[in-house]
């Protein structure tokens, strides 16, 4: 009797227990499924004091995304959230449009990589007119009414790429041909600043005097495959092919990188890149690229933010921040394709 | 956990005083109950579920809605601009009110959350749009062409810019909305699988607690089934387990062992009164048997008793006509001593007559043999009426005058005493002739010793006393006393009193 009384007791306090165990699984696989569909996301969801807008010419370049995260990451910790717009592959606005956006939507802040298109000037005092700050990164704009510029000093920039220059044509024979690739439209942009700097070192200096010549090629940033084909010019002229080649963006440091392969140039034409995608780390890595700019995109973040934070909140900041900048060489490919160098950047 | 065990115990002592129609209908309604409550679980999780999925959409109908709205109101504001009739601008006023109400929906706080960063920005772009739609229809209202003309341009461009982030919101929501939907919907399957499991779990279990509590109920019947039909078979030794339970189960159970108990008790005690009857029977056998062979013994003696009693008689009279006086009293004397041998044969007598029939023999006795016996007695009066067996006194003395005074050559004597000894009478033939050893009483009592003398009026010491211990049922009513040769015998009989009639 007693035993059988046991027996019930133990069958039913494992049904419930089961059944128990089964509808906990349930409601909380349940609970999951909301999460993940969203639909009592929203709170999950955090809340900013201030919304701002980073426009980019490429969004899709490895170096504006760490830039984004980077700037993301700072603004949120000083209650902002940063909007990434800007080209995409299938872009049918240009900057000014986006611009236009950006003020229609109302937003705090711009952080603005000026491009130097037509307009986008008035665009930068339209948005500063309606109490829109602006914050212009990497290439500044400073007769427009933008608050602070975050970014690389191209003079500055200009004097490391002559003497990276130098150090490669020392070995080489006369004359040598220099090729710099600019986008950026305006005169005063700091690509063209960079291009004169280094066209003023080979000017003057003593070793290179007379036997480099520097010679700048825009590339249109209107039509699709533009890159491709102006570098493929290059080669193909009946001129003599650049022995150096400087790149100011990621996807000429690739273009640029293919025709020197497919031309079979590879020693002859030293590559100067930009930034670090995977490829161009593996080439620096293997010598069939000679360096590449590293630009500290974490610290260009975190200043773009701090920049415009301090624009909102005191109404006033410095006209300048400078970001940390170092040529990936042979020598210290290994700490980018690790990540080590972060470390010592941040 | 004292507490617990002791509302266990009064759970369990509820339980088991319930009425068994009672017991059954719980367990029915408990198994029921548990069914529908993880039905209605089940019907609850599955309901939530098909309506969240219902719902799944409903933020891109309600884009589209806000989309055709800003047509409305874009086709409306360019009619009105192009023809400037009020109708027009009534229409416009009202689409503009319903895309204003539209607006208050959407989200308007900056979060991470880009569905409704987009919103945001619709929002915020809507009023502007809102806002240079107005100057427009108010500048063409005042007929100022340039002004609305720019107006509507800025109109126009931010019109395309909301419709391009009313597109990617679109997109983006029909995307996450796809993407819900195949989550809810392989959730669905995974619930019904649940569903499943959980029905089965609860059936087996319910079966199983009603298999048990049911088999609590069934098992005492069959166990009763069995002993009952042990029992009809006569097997009284067989009991129904206990069970602790009051319900009917528990009464009829201990009612059943109880009745088996008083059966047997009815049984034993018809069998021992049957074997009572048996013996008495047997004994009242024996009795008559010893009777009819003292009887046959004396009527082999007496060839025609009636012709001999008449015969007696008349030579009663002849000795009286003939002035022989001892001669008559003699006759008289032997003619009812063999009398009261005749009719005496079967019945009971009274002590008195037994004394009587003594005192008569032993008159015959000394006209025969000169008075050489001498007889007393010391009877108490009271005990003449008590009846006894008759023909019991008279052998007793035959045998102490044949083995005890005859050839004696002194004088015998022969005493009869009868006493009151409580519940019993106290007869005692005493003589002082020659005694008897104790291996002579040993085999007269116990019935070895059988001999048989010519002499005899024919009824022998051991028929009397086989007749008494049949009579009285009892051993324990002779005994024979002698402290020796020469030195005489005593009788004595011990016979409970018995009134007369």
């Amino acid at each position: 009797m007693k035993q059988q009384k046991t027996k019930l007791l133990r069958l039913v306090l494992s049904g419930l227990f089961s059944i128990g165990f089964l509808t906990l699984i349930t409601i909380s696989f349940y609970n999951y499924v909301l999460q993940r569909i969203g639909v009592d996301h929203a709170e999950n969801t955090r809340t900013y004091a201030y919304h701002l807008v980073m426009l980019v010419s490429d969004v899709d370049s490895l170096f504006w995304q760490d830039v984004y995260d980077s700037m993301r990451r700072e603004a949120a910790e000083r209650d902002a959230f940063v909007e990434l717009k800007g080209r995409e592959k299938s872009a049918e606005y240009a900057m000014t449009d986006y611009m236009d956006m950006a003020i229609a939507a109302d937003v705090d802040g711009i952080l603005l990589e000026y491009t130097g298109e037509e307009g986008l000037s008035e665009k930068v005092n339209e948005a500063a007119e309606k109490g829109i700050h602006v914050v212009t990164m990497l290439n500044d704009a400073p007769n427009t009414a933008r608050q602070s510029y975050v970014g690389i000093n191209s003079y500055q920039l200009g004097q490391k790429y002559g003497q990276e220059i130098k150090s490669l044509l020392l070995e080489k024979e006369n004359p040598q041909k220099i090729t710099v690739l600019l986008h950026h439209n305006s005169i005063d942009s700091n690509q063209s600043q960079i291009f004169n700097q280094i066209n003023n070192l080979m000017v003057t200096s003593e070793e290179t005097h007379g036997r480099v010549q520097v010679e700048e090629r825009r590339i249109s940033s209107g039509s699709a495959f533009e890159t491709e084909k102006s570098i493929w010019d290059l080669f193909k002229e009946g001129g003599k092919a650049p022995d150096v080649i400087v790149c100011m963006d990621e996807v000429d440091t690739e273009a640029a990188y293919q025709a020197v392969i497919n031309y079979n140039r590879v020693g002859k034409t030293q590559i100067i890149g930009y930034y670090q995608s995977k490829t161009t780390l593996e080439a620096v890595k293997h010598g069939t690229l000679a360096m590449s700019l590293w630009v500290d995109t974490a610290q260009m973040g975190i200043f773009g933010a701090q920049a415009m934070m301090e624009c909102i909140l005191d109404g006033r900041t410095n006209s300048f921040y400078s970001v940390g900048l170092q040529f990936i060489t042979a020598d210290n490919v290994g700490e980018f394709i690790d990540g080590s160098h972060k470390k010592d950047g941040e | 956990m004292a507490v617990i065990r002791k509302m266990e115990n009064k759970l369990e002592a509820c339980w088991s005083n319930l009425p068994v129609s009672n017991k059954l209908m719980m367990e029915i309604v408990l198994t029921a109950a548990a069914l529908f409550a993880s039905n209605l679980l089940i019907y609850a999780q599955i309901n939530r579920m098909v309506g969240r999925m219902d719902s799944v959409y409903v933020s891109n109908v309600n884009l589209g809605e806000l989309s055709d709205c800003l047509d409305a109101v874009q086709n409306d504001m360019y009619r009105y601009l192009e023809v400037r009739n009020s109708d027009s601008l009534t229409a416009y006023y009202r689409s503009e009110q319903d895309y204003r109400e539209l607006l208050t929906g959407l989200n308007e706080r900056t979060t991470d959350n880009q569905p409704q960063l987009l919103e945001k920005n619709i929002r915020n772009m809507s009023v502007n749009y809102l806002e240079a739609a107005g100057k427009a229809v108010q500048a063409k209202r005042s007929q100022n062409v340039e002004q609305y003309q720019s107006a509507y341009e800025r109109a126009l461009q931010l019109y395309r810019f909301i419709n391009h982030d009313i597109t990617d919101l679109n997109a983006q929501q029909f995307r996450n909305n796809s993407a819900s939907y195949q989550t809810l919907q392989s959730a669905l399957n995974y619930l019904e699988i649940v569903s499943l499991i959980i029905l089965v779990i609860v059936m087996v279990i319910s079966v199983s607690v009603m298999m048990i509590l049911t088999r609590n109920v069934v098992t005492p019947l069959t166990n009763l089934a069995q002993t009952a039909r042990l029992v009809g078979e006569g097997n009284f030794h067989v009991k129904v387990p206990q069970i602790p339970s009051k319900d009917e189960l528990g009464i009829v159970t201990t009612t059943f062992n109880q009745m088996v108990d008083s059966l047997e008790d009815y049984v034993k005690k018809i069998r021992k009164s049957a074997e009572k009857e048996k013996e008495m029977q047997a004994r009242e056998l024996l009795m008559q048997s010893n009777l009819k062979e003292a009887r046959l013994c004396y009527l082999q003696s007496q060839i025609n008793p009636h012709f001999l009693f008449n015969s007696l008689n008349a030579g009663v009279q002849l000795s009286a006509m003939e002035n022989a006086e001892k001669t008559s009293v003699f006759i008289e004397k032997m003619a009812e001593f063999l009398r009261y041998n005749v009719k005496k044969g079967m019945e009971d007598a009274t002590v008195r007559e037994e004394v009587e029939t003594v005192e008569n023999y032993i008159y015959i006795l000394n006209v025969r043999f000169a008075g050489e016996i001498h007889y007393h007695s010391h009877v108490d009066r009271q005990m003449l009426d008590y009846r006894i067996p008759s023909m019991i006194l008279q052998p007793l003395v035959e045998n102490a005058v044949t083995h005890g005074l005859r050839n004696l050559e002194r004088q015998g004597e022969i005493c009869l005493r009868i006493r009151d000894a409580e519940e019993r009478i106290e007869i005692c033939v005493e003589d002082d002739g020659y005694g008897m050893s104790r291996e002579m009483i040993r085999r007269i009592c116990s019935g070895e010793q059988t001999e048989h003398k010519e002499e005899s009026t024919g009824v022998g010491l051991k028929n009397v006393i086989t007749r008494l211990r049949l009579y009285y049922n009892t051993e324990d009513v002779f005994r024979i006393v002698s402290e020796g040769e020469d030195r005489g015998t005593k009788v004595i009989l011990m016979l409970p009193k018995k009134e007369g009639e």
